[in-house]
């Protein structure tokens, strides 16, 4: 179950993020010392919920240094990953860590994340088809899991959208459970990490 | 008279011949495992057995990884090889059997236990007080990242403790993700599956792994020919058995090969003639066969060791046959029954003290020791029957030519010892070899480590190195035996023991471990868990948390009527959890016996620290054990050749008198003392085989001076002659050793190169006794 878990945070990295790279026409290529930070608003339908889970945030992705995911409502909580794990901390407390030796298949996506972040979607293709569709104004890529009957594939269809950036994804669960991501005032920078973003990243490292 | 007797010599001869052809139409098994050596003087035997198993459960542990760039073609591969190997009836293939749903089921079947269990983590936080800290987590999980939980699990574990404790659990071979099926990681560009089993067979038993190797072989090359890129390693102690079996083969026959020639060549030189060769292989022949005979009926199987070791020291029966055909160069060569009589006392009183010697490897409770001591006695005296009863009658000698040029290097030999010329120069010599030997002395260093003694194919250490590499797991053939009345004491003492170890992963004496505590926590443990978590979080904070959740229904509460997790019940076969099966070993009368694996152990006294003061927890480290084996027989050879040195001494005083009985004793004394310590002043060790080498260095030492002793006159170059062959062919035989690139051969060789070259050197002081004696 948390193989599962896992695997659905894990996903979403290089979906969320990592297509935030030129795989389409309008895409901004991102340098591996590029920082990209933005906000988001995150709605979750969970199955036996009154309604959904509304959050939003900020986030920060640095290829050569990991990805800050820090929700602000309506609990603060920041996540951190890294190629040596993950740390999640409410209130500056470290509340779960989660080493990269722990989770293997982090370490690979992690690795993919680069691959796709410099417009390379073959690193996708094994696990997902991927269709393209749209235009370099408005373009939209779905992948579909190749294996329907692999337990350890937490999505039934993932669905990115956007234009100059990734604006838009669509996670679904086979258990009917969604996410619904819109990334806002996305930006991108060359200057290093600031001292807090470094902390953060450093925070991971066991 | 003579002829009957040899009569009967020959029907006894063929008799036990006969009985080892039915043994070996049977099937003749010989056992390599080295722990077949252990002592049986250990103090508790529930611990032995204990132990036993765990380390034949290791040993048949067999891993096997496939790589491929292509992910398809490495799991279409792999599965025909697990498929192929479970098939073959030879593998139990444990990871064929791995179910897709695993980790799925092992969610669910924890699932309604779910109040008495928590991570050591939640488990430390709870007692401290810190519920909030685990309420903020859940909802930190919840609304953050991606859904770190669906909504069914979150109304009924609304501070999602359950996700926290199967991240816990120390499932074994962290790297390793299960995807379709099988076990597999990604290293680099490639793709590894790994393939895990046990081996049915005795992986010590030369005929099983060479089915195991074959049956493997052609199973990965049938795969080859499908994907030729295709990369496999393996690991199992049985694959290093092999190797190293086939290795010491590889090199036992070129040694062979040269020692046999050497000598053959020796002989034709020295006799011009065939016979003595054929005679001296067949007085060795019998001596092996009938040894081998008597000793598979008393012990009713051999070790390969007890055979090696046997066969060389009944290799020492070649002296006689020796002795007695170089009676030839005698000025007066008379009738071969002449020419016995000359000898006879000569071989008879070397052939005692010699049995002597190797008999007294009988009183030490080396089971090892037992067969070797055994077997070389009967051997050795099989020989000695047939030197005498034989020879003479197969001997067709006449006419020799004397002119011989080994009689005048064997004259000027007798020379330096025997004429006041040399006087100065005997003295410098053997006062050089004292001191040498005295800082070799100095220099004497003891190396018991099992792991120095084999030569480890290389190619299959590389294998190993890179499996651990890719699975994450070090290999750590150390483990926690528990012993207990019950399951549950064991438990708790386990429980004991992992909260000394958290910290020493922490502090990196220890990469990890699994106890079955940690899947099954004990009773004791499941209610506590269970308090705490009424008492520190769904009493305080349930209201607030389904509030936040906004849950559709409140949560059920944990409650006395909680069902309590046994271990009985998850390690049942076909339950997701039954890889346990594997750390519970024994289900004796009354008491139960666990085991705590252990990964990657760096401090190892650390570790055993651990343990100190919980009852019934006992460290097991085979390798170290082993080594201290070692280190218990070499102590006890020496001793014992002490022994059998003071043993043979009455009888030679018996002989000779008291004077020179104990003058013939110092040639041998002195090569046996002088051997290691010349052997460590070349920067060599001293190791069990070292002392093994001592016990024949004696034996051969105390014939030659007997041989010495016994002769006179004109007969003493035909003595010095024979001695002088019987070293020769001795360095062709144990010399060579020396050049073998496993060290405990190669110990044993250089040991027995040196000394036999010392009590060489020496003997003919025992002349030289007896003619100051006589004189």
């Amino acid at each position: 179950m948390t193989r599962h878990f896992l695997l659905a945070f894990l996903f979403l990295f290089p979906s969320s993020i990592a297509f935030a790279a030129n795989a389409n026409a309008g895409q901004v290529v991102m340098g591996n010392s590029d920082i990209l930070r933005g906000r988001f608003i995150e709605e979750r339908n969970l199955k036996g919920f009154n309604g959904p889970m509304n959050s939003e945030g900020h986030f920060v992705v640095a290829p050569e240094h990991g990805v800050i995911w820090g929700v602000e409502k309506p609990f603060p909580t920041t996540t951190v990953i890294t190629p040596s794990g993950l740390v999640q901390s409410v209130g500056g407390i470290n509340v779960m860590r989660l080493p990269a030796q722990k989770i293997p298949f982090m370490l690979h996506l992690y690795d993919m994340l680069g691959g796709v972040l410099a417009g390379n979607w073959k690193a996708l293709e094994t696990d997902f088809t991927v269709a393209r569709s749209g235009d370099d104004q408005n373009w939209q890529v779905l992948l579909l899991p190749r294996r329907t009957d692999n337990p350890a594939m937490p999505f039934s269809s993932i669905t990115v959208s956007g234009h100059q950036f990734v604006e838009n994804v669509v996670l679904l669960k086979p258990d009917g459970d969604s996410d619904t991501l819109t990334f806002l005032n996305e930006a991108l920078s060359s200057k290093p990490p600031s001292a807090a973003e470094k902390l953060a990243f450093n925070s991971v490292h066991p | 008279m003579m002829r009957l007797f040899a009569f009967l010599w020959l029907i006894a001869v063929l008799s036990a011949g006969g009985y080892l052809l039915a043994r070996v139409n049977h099937g003749l098994n010989f056992h390599t495992d080295l722990m077949a050596l252990l002592p049986r003087e250990d103090q508790n035997p529930a611990l032995q057995h204990a132990n036993d198993v765990a380390t034949r459960a290791l040993s048949h542990r067999v891993v096997i990884m496939v790589g491929h760039k292509d992910k398809a073609a490495v799991y279409a591969a792999a599965k025909e090889i697990a498929h192929q190997l479970a098939t073959s009836g030879l593998f139990d293939m444990t990871t064929s059997g791995f179910d897709k749903d695993r980790l799925r089921q092992i969610g669910t079947f924890y699932y309604p236990y779910r109040f008495g269990l928590l991570s050591d983590e939640d488990y430390d936080n709870l007692k401290a007080g810190h519920g909030q800290a685990i309420a903020g987590r859940a909802l930190s999980q919840v609304y953050g990242v991606v859904g770190l939980a669906n909504g069914q699990l979150l109304h009924s574990d609304p501070f999602l403790l359950m996700p926290s404790f199967l991240t816990s659990l120390p499932l074994p071979l962290s790297r390793l993700s299960l995807d379709d099926g099988m076990l597999s990681l990604q290293d680099k560009d490639t793709t590894w599956v790994m393939i895990a089993g046990q081996v049915e067979g005795e992986p010590f038993a030369l005929d099983v792994q060479k089915q195991v190797s074959d049956f493997f072989d052609r199973a990965v090359n049938s795969q080859r020919t499908i994907y030729p890129d295709i990369q496999v390693l393996h690991l199992g102690a049985v694959f290093f058995a092999k190797a190293g079996a086939e290795e010491a083969m590889g090199e036992t026959s070129t040694i062979g090969i040269a020692s046999t020639i050497g000598t053959i060549l020796l002989v034709m030189i020295m006799f011009r003639a065939i016979r003595p060769l054929i005679v001296s292989l067949l007085v060795i022949g019998v001596g092996i066969m009938t040894a081998l005979s008597i000793s598979l009926l008393i012990f009713g199987e051999l070790h390969v060791g007890a055979l090696l070791f046997g066969i060389s020291l009944i290799g020492v029966c070649v002296d006689y046959s020796l002795q007695y055909c170089s009676e030839v160069f005698s000025p007066h060569i008379g009738t071969p029954q002449e020419r016995l009589k000359r000898v006879l006392a000569g071989i008879t009183l070397g052939t005692a003290t010699t049995v002597i010697g190797y008999l007294t490897l009988y009183l030490a409770p080396f089971p090892g020791l037992h067969q070797i001591a055994l077997f070389s006695a009967v051997g050795l005296l099989a020989a000695w029957v047939t030197v005498v009863l034989w020879l003479p009658l197969l001997d067709r000698h006449t006419v020799l030519s004397r002119k011989q040029p080994m009689l005048t290097i064997a004259k000027e030999f007798l020379a330096f010892w025997e004429t006041s010329k040399y006087h100065r120069l005997r003295k410098s010599l053997v006062a050089l070899l004292v001191v040498l030997g005295i800082i070799g002395f100095l220099r004497f260093h003891i190396d018991d480590n099992v792991r120095h003694m084999q030569s480890l194919s290389s190619s299959l250490v590389t294998q190993q190195e890179t499996i651990q590499k890719l699975i994450g797991a070090s290999a750590s053939n150390q483990f926690f035996l528990v012993q207990a009345p019950d399951d549950e004491t064991a438990l708790q003492s386990e429980e004991k023991l992992t909260e000394r170890l958290r910290p020493l992963i922490a502090a990196g004496d220890l990469t990890g471990f699994q106890s079955p505590s940690q899947y099954i926590p004990s009773a004791a443990r499941q209610k506590e868990n269970r308090l705490l978590q009424g008492e520190q979080l769904y009493k305080p904070l349930l209201a607030q948390q389904t509030l936040k959740l906004d849950l559709a229904t409140t949560p059920a509460m944990p409650s006395e009527q909680s069902p309590v997790l046994t271990l009985a019940e998850a390690s049942k076969s076909g339950k997701p959890l039954g890889f346990l099966s594997t750390l519970l070993l024994d289900k004796g009368q009354g008491e139960v016996t666990h085991m705590v694996a252990l990964d990657g152990v760096v401090h190892p006294e650390a570790v055993t620290a651990a343990a100190e003061g919980i009852t019934g927890i006992h460290l097991v480290d085979p390798t170290g054990d082993f080594s201290r084996l070692l280190g218990k027989y070499r102590n006890r050879a020496i001793a014992l050749l002490a022994l059998s040195a003071a043993l043979m001494t009455p009888l030679l005083i018996w002989r000779y008198g008291f004077r020179k009985g104990l003058w013939i004793m110092v040639p041998p004394s002195l090569a046996v003392i002088l051997a290691p310590s010349l052997r460590c002043l070349a920067g060599g060790t001293f190791t069990f085989f070292d002392a093994m080498a001592l016990v024949l260095v004696l034996s051969i030492g105390v014939d030659y001076a007997v041989f010495c002793a016994e002769t006179s006159g004109k007969r003493k170059v035909v003595t010095i002659l024979a001695v002088t062959m019987a070293a020769c062919t001795a360095l062709l035989s144990f010399g060579l050793l020396a050049l073998s690139r496993v060290m405990a051969v190669h110990n044993f060789g250089a040991t027995m190169t040196t000394g036999i070259l010392l009590s060489f050197l020496f003997a003919p002081m025992a002349c030289s006794a007896s003619k100051k004696h006589q004189g």
